[in-house]
């Protein structure tokens, strides 16, 4: 399996804070889920905004190599990955604009005009076909259960059904890397189930997932290999069967608890 | 008790038979503080976008001294913009004095603090998390301030409304650099909406200052209901 992403020596420090990140290496394959676990401040957030170059490392590097076009610039690289936070992030907006929020940024002018005539034509009832970026919404929101929500304000959902709007804004620009900062904390059964579901299918489809997650359930049930990341420090990595059945260090014993681990 | 009763009646028979000296008089205002807004909305917008969005060393004394603008008295603006504008000022060449232009400039002067330190209010209110969301979805820098006025569409929306509402009502700077002149005919040519209320109670003609009142009001009102419509419906 090829590599597509990987890390080596990061390390990262907040300004006049601690040190977050000490010396982080990581090898993510394509095509694999990959779960990042870890306690409260582990480092686990920190990570992803370093690998989504939200922030720059103090030290080492990180390598993309992503498979589809892109011209190798940051902003090239940045938009073949997408990620998706904690607490979900909707623009003050209906649930169409968030979803299709990434396709416009990756659209030139004339396409997002026509996207816009095209709307404003269906409004005054007229038969136009919807464009391909309309097409991917609807998709997008379809994969996420919420094909009637298009029109509704983002205000107006509850918490898991803004986290499931988020993961179809995230899913709607196709990437190759998702990646998922804890992403059903805080919901109810139901919607953490479907929100599994929706990862697997991506994954299935394709994209290679970066998952930071707490519940070790969540990470048995999806990942194919973790990462367990204590102070800053990746501590123990492998398949996660492997890592659950026979921990080397007392390190994933500490976390998981005696009890979960068979 | 009756003689205001009269008056209200009064003046609602001079807004009903569309007086031409309140017509003119409610052109001169509407032209100016319109123009004034213009003008300073723009200049404001991109104020308030490198103060709230940029990161330069003065930011923190620029944005205080924003603040501080928004509440200079338009008589110290107007008396300011007549010493540059006067004959002997270093404007004074331009003849600007006792025109419309004069008038718009100390109302642009006036209203861009506080219009920019509204909007600045609103960019700074928006969750940095929108910006950080906006990034992560591959939004270029310029997409990423882009998204995070969107944002803050509602409250630049309100800013303009609080620098209109302050320019149409000043008295000050308008007075005295626009000097309240009326045509011959009885056509208004620098006087506003308040100077000519001042004008009207100082000759007793409570009734045509209290119409010039309604409809000042009336103006501001509409705007305000308009703008509470637009953000209801929410999806702009």
């Amino acid at each position: 399996m090829s590599v597509i992403l990987s890390v080596h020596g990061l390390r990262f420090a907040y300004p006049r804070g601690p040190e977050a990140l000490r010396g982080v290496d990581l090898e993510i394959r394509a095509g694999e889920v990959f779960a990042v676990i870890g306690p409260n401040g582990a480092g686990k957030t920190t990570l992803f905004r370093v690998l989504t170059m939200f922030y720059r490392p103090s030290a080492g590097e990180v390598e993309y190599r992503f498979r589809t076009a892109s011209d190798g610039s940051e902003l090239g690289l940045r938009r073949r990955m997408a990620m998706v936070f904690q607490d979900p992030v909707l623009l003050n907006a209906s649930v169409w604009e968030n979803v299709a929020y990434g396709l416009f940024l990756r659209e030139p002018l004339p396409g997002r005009l026509r996207v816009r005539l095209g709307h404003l034509a269906r409004r005054l009832r007229l038969a136009v076909p919807p464009s391909k970026l309309e097409a991917r919404v609807e998709r997008a929101l379809e994969e996420v259960g919420l094909s009637g929500f298009a029109g509704k304000h983002a205000r107006a959902l509850s918490r898991g059904e803004a986290q499931r709007v988020a993961l179809a804004r995230a899913l709607a620009v196709e990437p190759e890397l998702l990646l998922l900062d804890e992403p059903t904390a805080n919901l109810d059964p139901p919607n953490v189930l479907l929100i599994e579901e929706v990862i697997r299918r991506a994954n299935r489809r394709g994209a290679t997932v970066l998952l930071a997650s707490h519940n070790i359930g969540q990470v048995r049930r999806l990942a194919d290999r973790a990462a367990l990341l204590v102070e800053g420090r990746i501590v123990e990595s492998g398949p996660v069967e492997e890592l659950f059945r026979a921990p080397g260090s007392g390190s994933i014993r500490e976390f998981v608890g005696e009890e979960l681990l068979t | 008790m009756s003689s205001l009763v009269s008056a209200f009646s009064q003046a609602f028979s001079m807004i009903a038979r569309l007086d031409p000296y309140l017509l003119s008089v409610v052109g001169v205002s509407l032209r100016v503080s319109g123009m004034a807004l213009l003008i300073s909305v723009p200049i404001s917008a991109v104020f308030a976008s490198l103060l709230g969005l940029g990161r330069f060393p003065g930011r923190n004394l620029l944005r205080t001294l924003v603040y501080t603008g928004m509440g200079v008295p338009s008589v110290i603006v107007g008396l300011v913009v007549l010493l540059l504008l006067s004959r002997s000022g270093p404007f004074g060449g331009l003849g600007l004095l006792w025109t419309p232009t004069a008038m718009v400039i100390s109302q642009c002067v006036l209203v861009t603090p506080l219009i920019t330190g509204v909007m600045l209010s609103a960019l700074v209110a928006v969750d940095q998390a929108v910006s950080e969301a906006a990034h992560s979805l591959g939004a270029s820098r310029l997409q990423r301030v882009w998204t995070v006025i969107r944002e803050a569409r509602f409250g630049f929306l309100t800013a303009v409304l609080a620098g209109f509402g302050r320019a149409i009502s000043e008295v000050g700077s308008v007075l005295l650099v626009g000097g309240n002149i009326v045509f011959p005919g009885g056509v208004s040519y620098t006087r506003t909406l308040t100077t000519a209320i001042v004008v009207e109670t100082r000759k007793g003609r409570f009734e045509a200052a209290l119409a010039l009142g309604i409809v000042l009001i009336a103006i501001v009102l509409s705007l305000n209901l308009l703008a509470g419509r637009l953000q209801r419906r929410g999806s702009w």
